[in-house]
Protein backbone atom coordinates (compact mmCIF):
# COMPACT_ATOMS: atom_id res chain seq x y z
CA UNK A 1 0.00 0.00 0.00
CA UNK A 2 2.67 2.34 1.04
CA UNK A 3 4.83 1.76 -2.00
CA UNK A 4 1.88 2.11 -4.42
CA UNK A 5 0.98 5.48 -3.04
CA UNK A 6 4.52 6.61 -3.47
CA UNK A 7 4.22 6.21 -7.22
CA UNK A 8 1.26 8.50 -7.56
CA UNK A 9 1.80 11.05 -4.89
CA UNK A 10 5.49 11.55 -4.67
CA UNK A 11 7.14 14.39 -6.50
CA UNK A 12 8.97 11.98 -8.77
CA UNK A 13 7.91 11.75 -12.43
CA UNK A 14 5.15 9.22 -13.02
CA UNK A 15 6.25 6.48 -15.39
CA UNK A 16 4.00 4.82 -17.94
CA UNK A 17 4.28 1.09 -18.14
CA UNK A 18 5.37 0.77 -21.77
CA UNK A 19 6.16 -2.93 -21.96
CA UNK A 20 2.71 -4.30 -22.72
CA UNK A 21 1.91 -1.57 -25.23
CA UNK A 22 5.13 -2.23 -27.09
CA UNK A 23 4.29 -5.92 -27.10
CA UNK A 24 0.96 -5.28 -28.73
CA UNK A 25 2.36 -2.78 -31.17
CA UNK A 26 5.04 -5.19 -32.29
CA UNK A 27 2.45 -7.92 -32.68
CA UNK A 28 0.42 -5.61 -34.92
CA UNK A 29 3.49 -4.69 -36.89
CA UNK A 30 4.45 -8.34 -37.36
CA UNK A 31 0.91 -9.14 -38.52
CA UNK A 32 0.91 -6.43 -41.15
CA UNK A 33 4.39 -7.22 -42.36
CA UNK A 34 3.57 -10.90 -42.77
CA UNK A 35 0.22 -10.41 -44.50
CA UNK A 36 1.57 -7.70 -46.78
CA UNK A 37 1.46 -8.64 -50.43
CA UNK A 38 2.83 -6.37 -53.09
CA UNK A 39 -0.14 -5.53 -55.25
CA UNK A 40 0.24 -6.79 -58.79
CA UNK A 41 0.16 -4.15 -61.45
CA UNK A 42 -2.77 -4.72 -63.75
CA UNK A 43 -3.76 -3.01 -66.93
CA UNK A 44 -6.66 -3.00 -69.31
CA UNK A 45 -7.25 -3.60 -72.99
CA UNK A 46 -10.37 -1.96 -74.27
CA UNK A 47 -12.49 -3.81 -76.73
CA UNK A 48 -15.63 -2.35 -78.11
CA UNK A 49 -18.38 -4.68 -79.20
CA UNK A 50 -21.64 -2.85 -79.85
CA UNK A 51 -24.75 -4.99 -79.61
CA UNK A 52 -25.82 -4.14 -83.16
CA UNK A 53 -22.37 -4.89 -84.56
CA UNK A 54 -23.83 -6.57 -87.63
CA UNK A 55 -25.78 -3.53 -88.77
CA UNK A 56 -22.91 -1.17 -88.03
CA UNK A 57 -20.38 -3.15 -89.98
CA UNK A 58 -21.79 -2.03 -93.32
CA UNK A 59 -18.66 -0.54 -94.84
CA UNK A 60 -18.59 3.20 -95.22
CA UNK A 61 -16.47 4.94 -97.76
CA UNK A 62 -13.94 6.40 -95.37
CA UNK A 63 -13.68 3.27 -93.24
CA UNK A 64 -10.91 0.76 -93.53
CA UNK A 65 -12.18 -2.78 -93.55
CA UNK A 66 -11.25 -4.62 -90.35
CA UNK A 67 -8.33 -6.96 -90.70
CA UNK A 68 -8.88 -10.42 -89.32
CA UNK A 69 -6.27 -12.01 -87.12
CA UNK A 70 -7.04 -15.71 -86.94
CA UNK A 71 -5.67 -17.90 -84.16
CA UNK A 72 -6.04 -21.62 -84.52
CA UNK A 73 -5.57 -24.05 -81.71
CA UNK A 74 -4.74 -27.67 -81.06
CA UNK A 75 -7.29 -29.89 -79.33
CA UNK A 76 -5.66 -29.11 -75.97
CA UNK A 77 -6.05 -25.37 -76.46
CA UNK A 78 -2.45 -24.58 -77.35
CA UNK A 79 -1.71 -22.17 -80.15
CA UNK A 80 -1.09 -23.88 -83.50
CA UNK A 81 -1.18 -21.10 -86.06
CA UNK A 82 -1.60 -17.37 -86.59
CA UNK A 83 -2.86 -15.62 -89.69
CA UNK A 84 -2.87 -11.88 -90.32
CA UNK A 85 -5.43 -11.28 -93.01
CA UNK A 86 -4.61 -13.98 -95.52
CA UNK A 87 -0.94 -14.27 -94.67
CA UNK A 88 0.41 -16.83 -92.24
CA UNK A 89 2.73 -15.45 -89.59
CA UNK A 90 5.17 -17.43 -87.52
CA UNK A 91 4.71 -16.09 -84.01
CA UNK A 92 3.50 -13.10 -82.00
CA UNK A 93 6.60 -11.06 -82.84
CA UNK A 94 5.99 -11.63 -86.54
CA UNK A 95 2.34 -10.67 -86.05
CA UNK A 96 3.44 -7.43 -84.41
CA UNK A 97 5.83 -6.76 -87.28
CA UNK A 98 3.06 -7.39 -89.80
CA UNK A 99 0.71 -4.96 -88.03
CA UNK A 100 3.51 -2.42 -87.75
CA UNK A 101 4.12 -2.64 -91.47
CA UNK A 102 0.41 -2.40 -92.20
CA UNK A 103 -0.08 0.63 -89.95
CA UNK A 104 2.87 2.45 -91.41
CA UNK A 105 1.77 1.64 -94.91
CA UNK A 106 -1.62 3.12 -94.27
CA UNK A 107 0.06 6.09 -92.58
CA UNK A 108 1.98 6.67 -95.81
CA UNK A 109 -1.13 6.29 -97.92
CA UNK A 110 -2.89 8.66 -95.52
CA UNK A 111 -0.28 11.34 -96.15
CA UNK A 112 -0.48 10.65 -99.84
CA UNK A 113 -4.26 10.96 -99.80
CA UNK A 114 -4.03 14.21 -97.83
CA UNK A 115 -1.63 15.61 -100.39
CA UNK A 116 -3.91 14.56 -103.20
CA UNK A 117 -6.99 16.00 -101.47
CA UNK A 118 -8.69 12.63 -101.16
CA UNK A 119 -10.72 11.26 -98.30
CA UNK A 120 -8.07 10.39 -95.75
CA UNK A 121 -7.75 6.96 -94.29
CA UNK A 122 -7.22 7.55 -90.63
CA UNK A 123 -4.74 5.40 -88.90
CA UNK A 124 -7.14 5.23 -85.95
CA UNK A 125 -9.66 3.60 -88.21
CA UNK A 126 -7.68 0.42 -88.40
CA UNK A 127 -9.66 -2.28 -86.76
CA UNK A 128 -8.51 -5.74 -85.88
CA UNK A 129 -10.96 -8.56 -85.61
CA UNK A 130 -9.81 -11.53 -83.59
CA UNK A 131 -11.03 -14.85 -84.90
CA UNK A 132 -10.02 -17.48 -82.36
CA UNK A 133 -10.79 -21.17 -82.23
CA UNK A 134 -13.16 -21.55 -79.33
CA UNK A 135 -11.04 -23.99 -77.31
CA UNK A 136 -7.94 -21.77 -77.53
CA UNK A 137 -6.67 -20.64 -74.18
CA UNK A 138 -7.41 -17.05 -73.24
CA UNK A 139 -3.75 -16.17 -72.69
CA UNK A 140 -3.03 -16.52 -76.42
CA UNK A 141 -5.85 -14.12 -77.23
CA UNK A 142 -4.33 -11.61 -74.82
CA UNK A 143 -0.90 -12.17 -76.39
CA UNK A 144 -2.37 -11.47 -79.81
CA UNK A 145 -4.16 -8.36 -78.55
CA UNK A 146 -0.87 -7.24 -76.99
CA UNK A 147 0.95 -7.83 -80.26
CA UNK A 148 -1.49 -5.82 -82.37
CA UNK A 149 -2.22 -2.91 -80.01
CA UNK A 150 1.32 -1.65 -79.79
CA UNK A 151 4.86 -2.14 -78.63
CA UNK A 152 7.32 -0.83 -76.10
CA UNK A 153 9.98 1.46 -77.46
CA UNK A 154 13.47 1.81 -76.06
CA UNK A 155 12.33 4.09 -73.24
CA UNK A 156 9.65 1.63 -72.11
CA UNK A 157 6.98 3.90 -73.53
CA UNK A 158 4.00 2.29 -75.21
CA UNK A 159 3.63 3.10 -78.88
CA UNK A 160 0.06 2.51 -79.99
CA UNK A 161 -0.63 0.84 -83.28
CA UNK A 162 -4.24 -0.30 -83.28
CA UNK A 163 -6.87 0.97 -80.89
CA UNK A 164 -9.89 -0.98 -82.02
CA UNK A 165 -9.92 -4.67 -81.35
CA UNK A 166 -12.92 -6.90 -81.30
CA UNK A 167 -13.77 -10.56 -81.30
CA UNK A 168 -15.68 -12.25 -84.05
CA UNK A 169 -19.02 -13.61 -82.85
CA UNK A 170 -18.62 -17.07 -81.30
CA UNK A 171 -19.23 -19.96 -83.65
CA UNK B 1 35.90 7.47 -13.82
CA UNK B 2 34.19 8.86 -10.80
CA UNK B 3 31.37 10.15 -12.98
CA UNK B 4 30.55 6.73 -14.34
CA UNK B 5 30.43 5.25 -10.92
CA UNK B 6 28.02 7.87 -9.63
CA UNK B 7 25.68 7.33 -12.62
CA UNK B 8 25.48 3.58 -12.19
CA UNK B 9 24.81 4.05 -8.52
CA UNK B 10 21.83 6.33 -9.01
CA UNK B 11 19.29 4.22 -10.92
CA UNK B 12 19.04 1.53 -13.60
CA UNK B 13 19.48 2.82 -17.16
CA UNK B 14 16.20 3.29 -19.03
CA UNK B 15 16.28 3.34 -22.81
CA UNK B 16 14.39 6.17 -24.42
CA UNK B 17 11.52 4.51 -26.24
CA UNK B 18 9.84 7.53 -27.76
CA UNK B 19 11.50 7.65 -31.15
CA UNK B 20 11.28 3.90 -31.62
CA UNK B 21 7.56 3.92 -30.89
CA UNK B 22 7.17 6.80 -33.35
CA UNK B 23 8.78 4.78 -36.09
CA UNK B 24 6.85 1.63 -35.27
CA UNK B 25 3.55 3.48 -35.37
CA UNK B 26 4.49 5.00 -38.69
CA UNK B 27 5.21 1.54 -40.06
CA UNK B 28 1.90 0.23 -38.76
CA UNK B 29 -0.09 3.04 -40.30
CA UNK B 30 1.74 2.52 -43.61
CA UNK B 31 0.90 -1.17 -43.75
CA UNK B 32 -2.71 -0.61 -42.72
CA UNK B 33 -3.24 1.92 -45.48
CA UNK B 34 -1.49 -0.10 -48.17
CA UNK B 35 -3.34 -3.26 -47.26
CA UNK B 36 -6.79 -1.74 -47.59
CA UNK B 37 -6.20 -0.50 -51.10
CA UNK B 38 -4.39 -3.39 -52.67
CA UNK B 39 -6.98 -6.10 -52.23
CA UNK B 40 -10.00 -4.21 -53.43
CA UNK B 41 -11.02 -6.37 -56.34
CA UNK B 42 -8.41 -9.00 -56.87
CA UNK B 43 -9.35 -12.62 -56.73
CA UNK B 44 -6.74 -15.12 -55.61
CA UNK B 45 -8.12 -17.94 -57.75
CA UNK B 46 -7.52 -16.18 -61.02
CA UNK B 47 -4.15 -16.15 -62.73
CA UNK B 48 -4.43 -13.27 -65.15
CA UNK B 49 -2.70 -13.58 -68.51
CA UNK B 50 0.55 -11.65 -68.74
CA UNK B 51 1.16 -8.76 -71.07
CA UNK B 52 3.96 -6.23 -71.30
CA UNK B 53 1.55 -3.55 -72.46
CA UNK B 54 -0.79 -3.83 -69.50
CA UNK B 55 -0.44 -0.53 -67.74
CA UNK B 56 -2.75 0.84 -65.10
CA UNK B 57 -5.24 3.19 -66.76
CA UNK B 58 -4.96 6.91 -66.05
CA UNK B 59 -8.54 7.04 -64.86
CA UNK B 60 -10.81 4.20 -63.92
CA UNK B 61 -14.06 4.00 -65.89
CA UNK B 62 -16.78 5.79 -63.94
CA UNK B 63 -19.12 2.83 -63.68
CA UNK B 64 -17.94 -0.71 -63.94
CA UNK B 65 -18.83 -4.27 -63.14
CA UNK B 66 -16.00 -6.73 -62.68
CA UNK B 67 -16.42 -10.29 -63.89
CA UNK B 68 -13.92 -12.84 -62.66
CA UNK B 69 -13.75 -15.91 -64.88
CA UNK B 70 -12.00 -18.79 -63.13
CA UNK B 71 -10.31 -21.61 -65.03
CA UNK B 72 -13.16 -23.99 -64.08
CA UNK B 73 -15.56 -21.62 -65.91
CA UNK B 74 -17.15 -20.25 -62.75
CA UNK B 75 -17.84 -16.56 -63.06
CA UNK B 76 -17.85 -14.31 -60.04
CA UNK B 77 -19.88 -11.14 -60.08
CA UNK B 78 -18.90 -9.66 -56.76
CA UNK B 79 -19.21 -12.68 -54.48
CA UNK B 80 -21.92 -14.32 -56.51
CA UNK B 81 -20.88 -17.39 -58.47
CA UNK B 82 -22.64 -17.95 -61.76
CA UNK B 83 -22.02 -19.28 -65.24
CA UNK B 84 -23.10 -19.45 -68.85
CA UNK B 85 -25.11 -22.67 -68.84
CA UNK B 86 -26.66 -22.62 -72.28
CA UNK B 87 -26.76 -20.73 -75.54
CA UNK B 88 -29.90 -18.81 -74.65
CA UNK B 89 -27.84 -16.01 -73.18
CA UNK B 90 -30.64 -14.11 -71.46
CA UNK B 91 -31.65 -17.14 -69.37
CA UNK B 92 -28.21 -17.86 -67.90
CA UNK B 93 -27.36 -17.26 -64.26
CA UNK B 94 -24.72 -14.75 -65.36
CA UNK B 95 -27.40 -12.70 -67.14
CA UNK B 96 -29.52 -12.76 -63.97
CA UNK B 97 -26.58 -11.60 -61.84
CA UNK B 98 -25.70 -8.87 -64.33
CA UNK B 99 -29.29 -7.65 -64.49
CA UNK B 100 -29.32 -7.37 -60.68
CA UNK B 101 -26.08 -5.38 -60.72
CA UNK B 102 -27.31 -3.12 -63.51
CA UNK B 103 -30.62 -2.57 -61.72
CA UNK B 104 -28.78 -1.46 -58.61
CA UNK B 105 -26.56 0.88 -60.62
CA UNK B 106 -29.60 2.28 -62.38
CA UNK B 107 -31.56 2.79 -59.16
CA UNK B 108 -28.74 4.28 -57.15
CA UNK B 109 -26.83 6.27 -59.75
CA UNK B 110 -29.13 6.50 -62.76
CA UNK B 111 -26.66 4.75 -65.04
CA UNK B 112 -27.83 3.12 -68.24
CA UNK B 113 -26.47 -0.36 -69.05
CA UNK B 114 -24.63 0.89 -72.12
CA UNK B 115 -22.63 3.33 -69.99
CA UNK B 116 -21.32 0.58 -67.75
CA UNK B 117 -17.89 -0.84 -68.48
CA UNK B 118 -17.59 -4.59 -68.02
CA UNK B 119 -14.14 -5.45 -66.70
CA UNK B 120 -13.25 -9.02 -67.56
CA UNK B 121 -10.63 -10.65 -65.38
CA UNK B 122 -10.26 -13.99 -67.08
CA UNK B 123 -7.94 -16.79 -66.04
CA UNK B 124 -5.22 -17.42 -68.61
CA UNK B 125 -6.31 -21.05 -69.02
CA UNK B 126 -9.98 -20.47 -69.74
CA UNK B 127 -11.16 -20.98 -73.33
CA UNK B 128 -11.55 -17.96 -75.58
CA UNK B 129 -14.88 -19.34 -76.75
CA UNK B 130 -16.18 -19.15 -73.21
CA UNK B 131 -15.02 -15.56 -72.81
CA UNK B 132 -16.79 -14.75 -76.08
CA UNK B 133 -19.97 -16.29 -74.74
CA UNK B 134 -19.61 -14.23 -71.56
CA UNK B 135 -19.34 -11.14 -73.76
CA UNK B 136 -22.45 -12.31 -75.59
CA UNK B 137 -24.33 -12.55 -72.30
CA UNK B 138 -23.24 -9.02 -71.39
CA UNK B 139 -24.45 -7.80 -74.77
CA UNK B 140 -27.80 -9.51 -74.20
CA UNK B 141 -28.34 -7.38 -71.10
CA UNK B 142 -27.34 -4.19 -72.88
CA UNK B 143 -23.67 -3.66 -71.98
CA UNK B 144 -21.29 -3.09 -74.86
CA UNK B 145 -18.09 -1.62 -73.45
CA UNK B 146 -15.56 -4.15 -72.31
CA UNK B 147 -12.05 -4.13 -71.03
CA UNK B 148 -9.87 -7.20 -70.70
CA UNK B 149 -7.56 -7.11 -67.74
CA UNK B 150 -4.03 -8.48 -67.82
CA UNK B 151 -1.11 -8.57 -65.47
CA UNK B 152 1.90 -6.45 -66.25
CA UNK B 153 4.98 -8.46 -67.01
CA UNK B 154 8.13 -7.68 -68.92
CA UNK B 155 8.98 -11.16 -70.19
Amino acid sequence: MKSERKVFVGNRETKLQMTSMIDVVFLLLAFFVITYKTPEVEGDFNIRMPVDAQSQSTPQLDDLAPVTVALTSTSTGELSGIRFGEAKVKDMAALRAAVFQYVNMSEASYQEALAGGDVPEFRDDLEIELDCDSQLRYRYAIQAITAVTGYLNGDDQIVKMVDKVKFTPPR
Amino acid sequence: MSRRRSLTKLKPAEPNMTSMIDVVFLLISFFTLVMNFSQAEQNEEIALPKSELAQPPDAAPPEMITLQIASDRTIFVGNRACGVENDDYSSTSLAAALRDELDVLHLVRRVEPKDVTIVIRGDSDVEVGYVQRVIGVCQSVGADTFTLRARQSRD
